[in-house]
């Protein structure tokens, strides 16, 4: 009987607390917005599934010495796992379309006007009662209007290693919403005749240009700003190593295997992070809202800077591909292609949109590096 | 740090960092327009396989069309012959 009874008392229903339910039942949402909805399932899916995993009572996971608790020290902790998963996206990235269109670096700039922009939402908040936000918190929060995963778990990792959970699940949420977050903005700030502009072709782009262009990012990000070099290193080492065409084993590995192994282990991670005590709080909903701000306000000021450079260039530029200065590479291009196709279906912006794109990787890893430089 | 100041301090980072995102971006728009001045494109590849297609038509209508500009001319010739009779 007595066996009996602490086998009982072993058992998850005897040890089930509803803060805990609710937790899985989160992790649930997310294997449901994974699988279902198709939202990010590459990480929703580990992300949701490691939720569900932290939050088993007396499973330990989270505990020193629990595989979760491992995987997130190691991985995350020490901010490994998105280095690694920017040394990928380095070597998935061509740069041709920014390379051969560099006036579109101004539209990655601007668009990273949504973070610091969220930082005062942040600051604002702690008048709400319940919100507690340090400057550092603030910054941790406000990259996610860099819509940039690895970025926002990197700086998170490094400034408000607390919020992380909520942090990686905002902007991965709003990285898979991007298709429904900005169109409306975008039709809102653009008159038709805008939407319809064409696009001069872009030039072609030599091979030297490829191989050079992230060693000169790398020299720059050195001489400047040194705390931005292990995002902005690991993305060059990635992109050279697919640009130099020397070490295609390697590229081909950074871009597949590499990455995809670092993304599961990424997704359990930061799944870990989303623990009850964490997660279910009103700082949680605060982080939520401020991730829509951010990546509102970076939209917005990345249309709204197209159109001030379309009046002074040249070559026409259509307003709708500086949406797409907020990374969360390739969707926003793709958004700003779609929305360009509706207002003429014979205007292909995909490649045009693809600059702003790139350049805002590199703007969102500047802009985490200011923010380490000066908050952290 | 009362709310006042965490604000000035972030109203400081938004002048900083946009600053120096727009600074950072922009050098490497110098640095772009340097590479593109002073690196040479890469030479086309489809040049000579133009060059190839192209002569053969070249040689072929040069070939031929004398005999046959003889063939049509000589074949309307007598059409015309044998109508007019």
């Amino acid at each position: 009987m007595n066996g009996l009874m602490t086998l009982w008392a072993d058992t998850g229903i005897a040890n089930f607390e509803w803060p805990e339910l609710v937790m899985m039942a989160v992790g649930g949402l997310l294997l449901y917005l994974a699988v279902v909805r198709k939202f990010e399932p590459l990480l929703l899916l580990p992300i949701g599934f490691g939720a569900i995993l932290a939050n088993i009572p007396n499973a330990g996971f989270n505990d020193e010495g629990g595989m979760l608790y491992y995987i997130y020290h190691i991985g995350i902790e020490t901010g490994i796992f998105p280095l690694i998963i920017f040394m990928g996206v380095g070597a998935l990235t061509d740069f041709g379309a920014l390379i051969a269109n560099p006036k579109t670096l101004f539209l990655g700039a601007a668009a990273q006007f949504g973070i610091f922009a969220t930082l005062f939402g942040a600051i604002l908040l702690n008048l709400v009662p319940g919100f507690e936000f340090s400057l550092a918190d603030a910054s941790a929060i406000a990259i996610i209007g860099g819509a940039d995963g690895p970025t926002a778990i990197f700086l998170a990792s490094k400034l408000a290693p607390d919020l992380l959970g909520a942090i990686a699940v905002a902007a991965y949420s709003y990285m898979a919403l991007v298709p429904i977050i900005q169109p409306p903005i975008m039709r809102a700030l653009t008159t038709q005749a805008e939407r319809e502009i064409k696009m001069e072709q872009l030039r072609p782009v030599s091979k030297k240009e490829k191989i050079i262009f992230p060693l000169a990012v790398l020299l720059m990000t050195i001489l400047f700003l040194p705390a931005a070099t292990p995002l902005v290193g690991m993305f060059c080492l990635g992109n050279l190593m697919r640009e130099s065409g020397v070490v295609d084993r390697l590229s081909s590995t950074a871009q597949n295997e590499l990455i995809n192994i670092v993304t599961i282990f990424l997704g359990l991670g930061v799944g870990s992070k989303l623990s009850a005590d964490k997660f279910l709080n009103l700082e949680t909903l605060g982080i939520l809202g401020l991730g829509a701000i951010a990546f509102s306000i970076g939209t917005a000021s990345g249309v709204i800077m197209a159109k001030i450079m379309g009046r002074f260039s040249k070559s026409p530029i259509n307003p709708l591909i500086g949406a797409a200065g907020v990374s969360a590479v390739p969707m926003a291009a793709r958004v700003a292609n779609k929305v360009g196709l509706e207002a003429n279906p014979h205007n292909f912006l995909l490649m045009h949109a693809m600059g702003p794109n790139v350049a805002g990787v590199l703007g969102s890893a500047v802009a985490a590096g200011v923010l380490l430089a000066i908050v952290g | 740090m009362d709310i006042s100041g965490s604000l000035v301090t972030a109203l400081m980072l938004l002048g900083l960092g946009m600053a120096f995102v727009y600074m950072f971006l922009g050098l490497l728009f110098i640095c772009i327009n340097l590479m593109a001045k002073y690196i040479p494109a890469d030479k086309p590849v489809i040049t000579p396989q133009r060059k190839t297609s192209a002569a053969p038509k070249a040689a072929g209508q040069a070939q031929v069309s004398p005999q046959v500009i003889a063939a049509i001319t000589s074949a309307v010739q007598q059409y015309r012959k044998s109508q007019a009779v």
